[in-house]
């Protein structure tokens, strides 16, 4: 029994982290649409959103890249903000092209924020 | 000829005078709790920060999901039971650099600058003060500072039997890559 519990705890504690690449979306959603939900009403938006694995389908505005990884910002109806697509290998995307994200929605912050993302 | 030379010097007259603002959206937040019995950090990277050169205001957007422990189960009990990032999932923290006089962004250079300011977090707002750094390079500013907070002072409870994992005051240490914004 003591064994049992011990095990349990262990593997508990080393649990691996959710994986959100393996994970299939449960949801599909355009860039704007998300992102007009986000600024129009930012808790209804979560309530939808918030902690989901999803595909983004829009337009690369730009790609800050570096060796750690890309940061990629999906254009919206605003100038400036827009999705945030956090991937943890660098990824090759001219602004201006058509892509399909998945990832996993942290919230909103200025930008409504995608992390462990990857292409699709 | 004459129209177009005046329309471009009004152009570039507008820009400099609206281009103040400097932004990222990959600055850096990293948690780090230490004591006998364990060291906890957590980072994340995907933080949002403006502030304007001229006025000195200064605003930093954190979601709470996008902290990463190296333990899985960390991260859950980090989400689920102290930040309850389901309910809280931003942090925000609204302020000045309250020297912002002292610094020329037309001069290479490092300036301490003092910050100051009200930060949400687990519908929680309080007072908060930090010394930092900004070191510009030509339209880069790269700001970094560090400071104390303490999870009571939100109202986030640390249940006993992990109280002695878990540090009475969390270190924050925070990195900004900032850019001229061309907007």
């Amino acid at each position: 029994m003591v064994l049992v519990v011990a095990v349990y705890a262990y593997l508990q504690y080393n649990k691996p982290h959710r994986d959100v690449a393996g994970e299939e979306a449960s949801m599909v959603v355009q860039a704007s649409v998300l992102f007009d939900n986000y600024v129009q009403d930012e808790a209804a938006a979560n309530e939808k959103y918030l902690d989901q694995v999803m595909v983004v389908n829009g337009t690369v505005r730009n790609n800050e890249t570096s060796e750690s990884g890309s940061v990629v910002t999906l254009a919206t109806s605003d100038d400036f903000f827009g999705i945030k697509c956090d991937f943890d290998e660098p990824v090759d995307l001219k602004s201006g092209q058509k892509v399909s994200v998945k990832g996993h929605c942290t919230g909103f912050a200025f930008d409504v924020i995608l992390v462990k993302c990857t292409l699709q | 000829m004459k129209k177009t030379l005046l329309f471009a010097i009004a152009a570039l007259l507008s820009i400099s005078v609206f281009s103040q603002r400097y932004f990222t959206r990959s600055g850096e937040i990293v948690f780090y709790s230490s004591t006998p019995v364990e060291d906890i950090e957590a980072i994340n990277k995907t933080v949002a920060s403006v502030f304007d050169a001229k006025s000195g205001k200064i605003e930093f957007a954190v979601t709470l999901k996008s902290f990463v422990f190296e333990k899985a189960l960390m991260q859950e009990h980090f989400n689920e039971n102290y930040v309850e990032s389901d309910t809280y999932p931003k942090a925000t923290l609204k302020g000045d650099i309250q020297n912002i006089s002292e610094l020329n962004f037309a001069k290479d250079g490092n300036y301490p600058v003092k910050i100051a300011g009200k930060l949400t977090m687990h519908g929680v707002t309080k007072d908060v003060a930090a010394d930092g750094n900004f070191a510009v390079k030509g339209n880069t500013v790269l700001g970094t500072a560090k400071f104390m907070i303490n999870p009571e002072d939100y109202n986030i409870k640390i249940p006993s039997v992990v109280r002695n994992k878990i540090a009475e005051e969390i270190e924050v240490t925070v990195t900004m890559n900032y850019e001229l914004m061309k907007k």
